[in-house]
């Protein structure tokens, strides 16, 4: 994954994070640095698919968090999309992930209290993305998620969690995203709804052409990828598990 | 959107939401109706008397004097002779004199016993005269002028015949059955106590307190002639006075003090009026504190409430994060949902008195001489609205500001 074809879609130099303070964060900072994200070099191409490896605790999430822009590196740079992501304002970051990177997470993707379709419209809110387009947005995915188009106007709540996540789904590709950053999406589902989720994930990230990063520790899944990262070779020092 | 999903949220918890409704109306209703009722209670006061110079009456108070006379509150302590009557009348400084006889009533109103001048010259709101809705002014003895809500009330009108008790409660033992009284008249409304007052002609105060006999005996003369017998007071209540110059009052006032023939007493309405609002000023602000503390008290409840949301609220707060929004989005929410509180139990409030006014306006006028206007929509409600709202904003600021920095160290929901 070293080619490049144009602007990386992703493109790590020299990350390194680590939590402020004595944290209870999964990996400790103990004596000297420890690092919880010690990247080198990295880059992701625009369009590729990822499967980031790794057992809990080792990191993950908090490079997620780092890509995301909601945690910003300590040392280093994140370019997404050829901005240099980390050097933003924290307004612009938080305008610049509406709009590019969409995120679900292993659960409580959504607010609970709001209708499906309200959940949705949310986020193109932030991403500016015109609410017209929501509705007709969700009727042409809800049948591919397998959701029934009733839920559009249940809670969040009312739904089952694998529901739940396939909104989720359909909430992080509603502006149409650059980016698609996954972690652990199916931990909360039982096996024939895991194979089913990431069928339509795949399907819809092609069909997006977003750059996927889908984070998990179970192997089994990797099925799905060509492009395997572990997240060790990536951290290649600093990580104490 | 924003507000949309604040009203989502607030009604994803609605106990707790409903009840800090509850207190902030509650405290929010107190605080509206102390002030409405405070500067109504002043307006209704003010524009009872009007362009009345002196009122003369028996030695007491000059409040008491002032509430018996013209707010028909408390009784008479004592009279004044008909003699003193007949010399402030015919004084040099003395434009017209309206004498006044109190003590009796019809049905719970109170039987106002005076002369025509009352009709010429008694004046209320801005120098506003009496004016006939329909009828006119009594002539005869047994005849008798009323107010609107005492002909609303009883549905009177002109030619209808009522019966005057002694005493001033609705339930007299002693009613003068003798004597009927045929209205002739019915005021117009004014919004002031001569709205809930009868009136008769001194003459006929005077029938209604003949022995049996004598009245009986005066029913038979009428027909004819009732000369025969006289009617006139030996004593009145007191005079109301309107004077030829302003200047002349103090001196006239004076006059009165020391007259040597009775024992009276002058007072200015004006003054009098002064001292009642100096004596309520201490309640009234005790009241403006007490209601303000109240509110107070509710809105550190609202703050709470909102405070302790928080836990629950962290989750929401990473999501929203997730989907782009700003700490300051997470901030400006938790003000709009504390404002969309405060400002509908102001909506709440002002709905709720205005109804309840309207609905114990007669109640309160019959009980306590109060005219309560419904209508709540003044400057000082707005101003107090806002001083409202600009309070909720300050006490809010605390969980707004937990918001914000729980939306800043906020990290994806799905880390462990």
């Amino acid at each position: 994954m070293t080619e490049h074809q144009q602007t990386p879609a992703i493109e790590i130099d020299q990350l390194r994070f680590f939590y402020q303070g004595a944290d209870n964060k999964g990996a400790s900072s103990c004596e000297g640095k420890a690092y919880v994200v010690d990247i080198k070099h990295w880059q992701v191409p625009a369009g590729q698919h990822v499967f980031l490896r790794g057992a809990s605790g080792s990191g993950k999430s908090t490079l997620l968090n780092l890509l995301a822009g909601i945690l910003t590196p300590v040392e280093g740079h994140i370019n997404i999309l050829g901005h240099t992501f980390s050097e933003l304002s924290s307004r612009k970051r938080d305008a610049f992930r509406a709009k590019h990177i969409g995120v679900v997470y292993q659960q409580f993707n959504l607010i609970p209290f709001v209708s499906v379709l309200k959940n949705v419209q949310l986020a193109a809110h932030f991403g500016n993305t015109p609410y017209q387009e929501v509705e007709v947005f969700l009727a042409e995915l809800l049948p591919k998620l397998a959701l029934p188009s009733e839920c559009l106007h249940q809670k969040a709540s009312e739904l089952s969690v694998g529901q739940q996540q396939r909104v989720a789904i359909a909430r992080a590709l509603v502006n149409k995203p650059d980016v698609l950053l996954v972690d652990e999406p199916t931990s909360a589902l039982d096996a024939s709804a895991r194979d089913a989720f990431m069928q339509v994930l795949i399907e819809l990230c092609n069909k997006y052409d977003s750059t996927l990063i889908f984070v998990s520790h179970d192997a089994y899944l990797q099925s799905h990828f060509k492009h395997v990262v572990d997240i060790k070779t990536l951290n290649k020092e600093g990580v104490s598990l | 959107m924003m507000l949309s999903f604040a009203i989502d949220s607030l009604k994803s918890r609605r106990k707790s939401v409903l009840l800090t409704f509850l207190s902030l109306l509650i405290s929010i209703s107190v605080l509206f109706s102390v002030e409405h009722i405070r500067t109504q209670a002043k307006e209704s006061f003010n524009r009872t008397v009007s362009d009345i110079d002196l009122i003369v009456g028996a030695p007491s108070g000059q409040l008491n004097l002032l509430l018996y006379s013209v707010f028909r509150m408390g009784s008479p302590t004592n009279n004044i002779s008909w003699q003193s009557f007949e010399t402030l009348q015919q004084h040099k400084d003395v434009k017209w004199a309206i004498p006044i006889s109190l003590g009796d009533s019809h049905q719970g109103y109170r039987v106002l016993g005076t002369s025509s001048a009352y009709f010429e010259h008694f004046k209320y709101g801005n120098k506003q005269g009496l004016g006939f809705a329909s009828g006119q002014p009594f002539n005869t003895t047994f005849e008798a002028v009323i107010g609107a809500d005492v002909a609303k009330k009883l549905n009177y009108s002109v030619g209808s015949k009522i019966v005057i008790a002694h005493g001033i409660g609705s339930v007299s033992f002693k009613n003068h059955d003798y004597a009927p009284f045929i209205v002739t008249g019915v005021l117009a409304p004014t919004g002031t106590p001569v709205d809930k007052t009868v009136h008769v002609s001194l003459a006929g105060i005077e029938a209604i307190h003949l022995p049996p006999a004598r009245l009986a005996q005066l029913n038979a003369q009428q027909a004819d002639d009732a000369t025969n017998v006289d009617l006139t007071p030996s004593s009145i209540s007191a005079v109301l006075l309107g004077l030829e110059s302003k200047m002349s009052v103090f001196t006239l006032q004076r006059a009165v003090n020391n007259y040597q023939q009775d024992r009276l007493m002058a007072i200015m309405p004006g003054v009098a009026l002064a001292e009642l609002w100096q004596l309520m000023s201490m309640v009234e602000n005790v009241l403006i504190i007490i209601s303000v503390l109240v509110l107070v008290s509710s809105l550190i409840g609202l703050s709470v409430m909102l405070l302790s949301s928080m836990r629950e609220r962290r989750r929401e707060i990473a999501v929203l994060r997730t989907i782009g929004a700003t700490p300051v989005t997470v901030f400006s929410l938790i003000m709009t949902e504390a404002m969309l509180l405060v400002v509908a139990s102001i909506v709440s409030a002002l709905g709720i008195l205005s109804l309840l006014f309207f609905s114990l306006n007669d109640w309160l006028s019959a009980s306590y001489g109060l005219f309560i206007d419904a209508n709540l929509f003044s400057s000082n409600t707005l101003v107090i609205s806002a001083i409202v709202l600009g309070c909720a904003a300050v006490t809010t600021l605390l969980p707004a500001v937990e918001a914000y920095r729980s939306a800043l160290q906020s990290s994806l929901a799905g880390d462990s």
